[in-house]
């Protein structure tokens, strides 16, 4: 494989197409004011997040799994996204490729700052299998025994890190590879890197499937280490899927507010991310209520502590809120075809889609942490708010390095001036 | 740098830019309106081939066998079949399972895909739908008769028994019959609404007077007006809509089947999801099992190409591979879980047990053999998917079996422990559905178009009002002269796509100026003339609107693109209706379940609160779905003003080609401004022909 760089090993500028719509080229200096926001806020975050490791390892464990699982599945869902786009030989979404190959740049960031959990998990303050599995097995009896059986294979330390070291390379190879070889086209265009691209992407999806699966049982699942529910990995997909698509709405959005491709990315290809995010929400609705209905009406005690933990007591409303709020109220404000075609709209449901994604996620770790009372901490707060900042200075790092959209992809005919066909 | 970045280049379809890899058109070589009509018609118009009625006759035989095991069954009892204890439930649900799964591809490949604009859909959406139909039979069956005694099938509905106890509307089997029932439903409404325009394709074609009978009845008077395509459409979108979420319902209640006990081995909570991907994947498997030989036979190779069996080969391997990781997600945590009872059920399915072959013939039939569709070569080459997709039809089968009777063989009792043997009633029965399916299939293939020919137009090169045709010598070939892939080779190979006719086709009799209808009053009811081809009449029905002209309509073989805007229309408010048949069924369901269960009749079945509602979603859902697609097609009927099986255009002599490749315009005289002559005049200066003023 031939790689189109300069003989310094720097990649070919790119080459832009007569005729677009939009200056597309990279932001450069021009994105001084995303670091002037973001910069502060992420600094601020992470400073109160090193005060509360020093006052709460506890809390701050979990609060810094619960920002760091909603950071991961947005970059995961983008890098799925990329994917996709190769795999259908998409055209429309052209442009908006190019945002989800920014976004998936915070993998690399994110595998760094991956740290903190592990330092969790050796702790022995975030998981209370790793104690479990640690024990002496003669002490043991009973269900005890049978359990301790099994775990103390899975959660072997060398196998947790190895498994580790497997995600994060699959996701690190193909977000890296994927984007390359864009940036790569935007240089020397023809079919040649869209063919390759297309290669590669059916065996990344299903890889990304895989590990994303088993990192979400290694490390969501496993808060409650005897809990299991095989569609588990669904869930987790459902909802980073729903929270990069919003991730990438308000992206959009925000350049666009900036005066960047207003003129290329434009309501025809909102509204058609629009009706994919009114698609997943009714996706991720169906999973999360085959995963509770099955466990309800099983009412067997080993699937239904999970959900006995959240139904009963202070955590209750929390509970009952989720559905609503994450599903019921999404459902109606994306269902009219006036609000998929609004900025305004699309600026406010997405929005409400990724706070609540939040809320989601808070809602799967934190009550392993506070089992009596809905104790809301600030570092509940400071941990997605700092860790989203981060996806979101990889973001804008892209389009500082990147071209704002792939200007010399074979499919470009079909996204400039696209038009939605809804009849 | 030196881009030039004006906001007017982006004009609605932007400037062209350097287009290395051309998308493949989706049916190959010259064909046009017409050609795609005669092509497709024909298949139903002319005599039957040597081997229809051959297969048609072994397919029959077969069909009778089966009625012949129902028969015995339904007269001496249960017995008869190999079902016993511990195996209680075994080919009667495994079929079951089986051919509503097999009735997933047709709304998949319909809704879905339709709803993802897949455009390669239209070529096969008409069979997959049949399919769906025809498969929903099969299933059908098995309720009906699973227990022997037919007379008690009414037991099924929502009606009460002699001591006034309802259903249990907690049950997944209740579930079931509304899940089944709806799809079924629907699934017929949106083939019958696809089905409209090709009917009327048929009814104008046809030569003698009883098809043109059936098929008038049939296509209730569709003759192709912009005004109903504009209701018709956005109908066709609505049902789209609604059957992708019921296509996915379908099989995840009969998931529930399984997955609401206990069963080890049944109860996990992937089921839903796991039953809809093998469902996608069997289904698509027996689309090419038809398909294949179909198009061969019938010579569709330019309607259904390569590229559309490739792309449906990487259906079946994705899908493949979802179920596959579903197997493995099954085994992992009944391991991991630490549940003695999940873990010896799976042990003993995958290792140890006496179902191990059927495992593995599982295993490596949906799994591993459909892995081999990444070569480009297994999936270009029909002979070679046939054999593929045989074996994951099998591979499918053996998943129900697996699940069902292995579970059951050892379930949490060692001491009830026993395998299945099925009897020959069981055989007879399973072999006597593939006989109705494939009887059912062959006369669908000779009396209705297996194609979706209005649909087919839609997307001919030529069909885009606002394309530029590539001339011949660079067809497929990209920026260097040469074509980027093999596929682009191949599809070339069929020759360039026709270019829009320039010309309207002579009328076979002169059309006179003024035409009378027979019984009719004397005045006017508007004039007509008929265009080339959709662009013109796109240009003439603007001019028209601009000129003043109001009471205007355009009649196409297929919606032309923009033109409900351009004969001064709207969308249609047709999803006003349809959320008003959603929220209805809604509410019925909410208040049939909760008066029924909680106050009528409170019964507790499985530990489960009167009043919980978690129960109740399934058939929250199957009623708003329901309920909703029957709104859908009467506001599109009702919306359209059909049925109309006369209409004074009827006796213009060339208007029957609106549904084969004719594009006409009308001025009715209800318009202000209409003057016979005045119409007349103004249509023929469009450059429109056939010009004529019709009585009313």
């Amino acid at each position: 494989m031939t790689t189109a760089t300069t003989t310094h090993g720097e990649p070919l500028p790119p080459t832009e197409p007569v005729g677009l719509p939009d200056p597309v080229a990279p932001l450069g200096d021009r994105a001084a004011g995303a670091y002037r926001v973001l910069i502060p806020v992420v600094s601020f975050a992470a400073g109160a997040m090193i005060v509360g490791w020093f006052l709460n390892p506890k809390q701050f464990y979990h609060s810094y799994l619960f920002g760091y699982v909603f950071a991961l599945d947005i970059s995961l869902g983008a890098l799925f996204w990329v994917l996709v786009h190769h795999v259908a030989d998409a055209g429309w979404s052209v442009g908006l490729r190019r945002v989800f190959e920014n976004i998936s740049r915070a993998i690399l960031p994110l595998a760094v700052l991956f740290v903190p959990v592990l330092v969790g998990v050796f702790s022995g303050e975030l998981y209370k299998w790793y104690e479990f599995v640690h024990r002496d097995p003669a002490t043991l009896h009973g269900e005890e025994a049978h359990l301790y059986h099994v775990k103390h294979l899975y959660f072997a330390t060398p196998f947790l890190l190895a498994r580790l070291a497997l995600y994060f390379g699959v996701w690190a190879w193909y977000s890296v590879k994927m984007r390359r070889w864009s940036n790569e086209q935007d240089a020397v265009g023809g079919a040649a890197l869209t063919r390759r691209m297309q290669w590669w992407a059916p065996s990344g999806l299903a890889l990304l499937g895989l590990t994303a699966t088993f990192f979400a049982f290694d490390y969501l699942m496993s808060l409650q280490y005897s809990w299991f529910s095989t569609i588990y990995g669904v869930y987790f997909w459902a909802g980073g899927i729903r929270g990069s698509l919003a991730t990438c709405v308000l992206v959009v959005l925000a350049l666009r507010r900036a005066g960047y491709l207003e003129h290329t990315i434009t309501v025809e290809h909102l509204h058609d991310v629009a009706k994919i995010m009114f698609g997943f929400t009714v996706f991720w609705a169906y999973i999360a209520f085959s995963q509770y209905f099955l466990i309800w009406y099983g009412n067997m005690p080993e699937e239904t502590q999970f959900y006995l933990l959240r139904r009963n007591g202070a955590w209750y409303p929390v509970s009952i809120l989720l559905p609503v709020l994450y599903f019921v109220v999404p459902f109606f404000m994306l269902l009219p075809r006036a609000h998929k075609r609004s900025v305004r709209w699309l600026a406010v449901i997405s929005a409400w889609v990724l706070v609540m994604h939040a809320y989601d996620l808070y809602w799967q770790v934190l009550p392993v942490l506070h089992t009596d009372t809905v104790h809301f901490h600030y570092l509940d707060v400071a941990a997605p708010v700092g860790l989203f900042g981060v996806v979101l200075l990889a973001t804008v790092y892209g389009f500082q390095r990147a071209p704002l959209i792939p200007v010399r992809d074979a499919r470009l005919n079909e996204t400039i001036g696209y038009e939605n066909e809804t009849p | 740098m030196t881009a030039t970045h004006t906001a007017d280049t982006h004009a609605s379809h932007g400037p062209a830019f350097p287009d290395p890899l051309p998308r493949i058109p989706l049916v190959w070589g010259p064909a046009t309106y017409d050609s795609l009509s005669e092509q497709i018609s024909e298949i139903t118009e002319k005599p039957q081939p040597y081997w229809w009625w051959p297969a048609f006759l072994i397919s029959a035989a077969l069909m009778v066998g089966g009625v012949i095991a129902a028969t015995y069954l339904i007269s001496t009892g249960v017995g008869v079949w190999g079902s016993n204890n511990p195996v209680n439930w075994a080919f009667d649900i495994t079929n079951f399972v089986f051919w509503i799964g097999i009735g997933h591809a047709g709304t998949l490949i319909s809704a879905i895909l339709f709803l993802f604009r897949q455009k390669w859909r239209t070529s096969i959406n008409r069979f997959a739908e049949a399919m769906t139909i025809f498969a929903v039979i099969c299933a059908g069956i098995y309720p009906g008769i699973h227990v022997g005694r037919f007379w008690y099938a009414w037991f099924m509905f929502p009606l009460p028994n002699a001591n006034g106890i309802f259903q249990n509307f907690r049950s997944a089997l209740l579930w079931d019959l509304f899940a089944v029932s709806t799809y079924f439903t629907i699934s017929l409404i949106f083939w019958y609404i696809g089905l409209i325009p090709d009917l009327a394709t048929l009814r104008d074609r046809a030569k003698g007077r009883l098809r043109q009978v059936v098929f008038g009845v049939l296509s209730m008077g569709w003759r192709g007006s912009t005004r109903h395509w504009r209701h018709y459409e956005v109908a066709y979108l609505m049902l789209a809509g609604l059957s992708t979420p019921l296509v996915l319902s379908v099989h995840s209640v009969v998931s529930f089947d399984f997955a609401t006990s206990l069963i080890p081995g049944w109860h996990t909570t992937i089921f839903p999801p796991y039953f809809v991907a093998g469902a996608i994947f069997g289904g698509f498997a027996m689309v090419l099992q038809c398909m294949i030989p179909a198009r061969a036979v019938f010579k569709l190779e330019n309607v259904v190409t390569v590229k559309h069996i490739d792309v449906m080969c990487k259906f079946i391997m994705a899908t493949g591979t979802l179920v596959g990781y579903a197997y493995c997600m099954e085994l992992f945590i009944a391991w991991f879980s630490g549940n003695p009872y999940e873990w010896q059920t799976f042990k003993d399915r995958a290792f140890t047990g006496e179902y191990v072959w059927a495992y593995w013939t599982m295993m490596i039939c949906n799994l591993f053999i459909p892995q081999v569709f990444w070569v480009k070569w297994c999936r270009q080459t029909p002979w070679f998917v046939l054999i593929v997709v045989t074996f994951v039809n099998v591979g499918m089968w053996y998943e129900r079996f697996v699940i069902i009777v292995q579970s059951l063989s050892h379930d949490l009792l060692p001491g009830s422990w026993g395998q299945f043997y099925p009897s020959w009633v069981d055989w007879l029965q399973m072999i006597g559905d593939f006989g109705l399916f494939f009887t059912l299939t062959l006369l669908f293939i000779r009396c209705l178009p297996m194609i979706a020919i209005a649909e087919v137009k839609g997307v001919l090169p030529m069909a885009n009002p606002h394309g530029h045709p590539v001339p011949a010598d660079k067809y497929l070939k990209g920026e260097d002269g040469q074509y980027p892939t093999a596929d682009h080779a191949m599809a070339a190979e069929y020759g360039a796509p026709a270019h829009a006719p320039t010309e309207v086709r002579p009328s076979p009799v002169p059309v006179p100026a003024f035409i009378a209808t027979p019984g009719g009053n004397g005045t006017p009811w508007g004039a007509v003339a008929e265009f080339a081809n959709g662009t013109d009449l796109l240009a003439a029905a603007r001019a028209t609107v601009a000129a003043g002209y109001t009471r205007i309509d355009a009649w196409t073989p297929f919606y032309v693109h923009g033109m409900k805007e351009a004969i001064g229309r709207s969308r249609s408010r047709l999803p006003l209706f349809t959320l008003a048949g959603a929220l209805t069924g809604l509410t019925a369901a909410v208040a049939m379940q909760f008066y029924l269960m909680a106050y009528y009749y409170p019964t507790i079945v499985g530990g489960k609160e009167y009043r919980s509602w978690e129960a109740f979603v399934p058939i929250f859902f199957e009623m708003t779905v329901l309920f909703a697609g029957f709104f859908t097609l009467f506001a599109l009927v009702g919306l359209c003003g059909l049925p109309r099986f006369f209409h004074p255009l009827d006796g213009h002599p060339t208007f029957n080609r609106t549904t084969q490749g004719g594009f006409f315009l009308t001025i009715e005289a209800r318009d202000a401004k209409f003057t016979a002559d005045g119409a007349r005049a103004f249509l023929t200066g469009l450059g429109g022909k056939h010009v004529a003023v019709v009585e009313a």
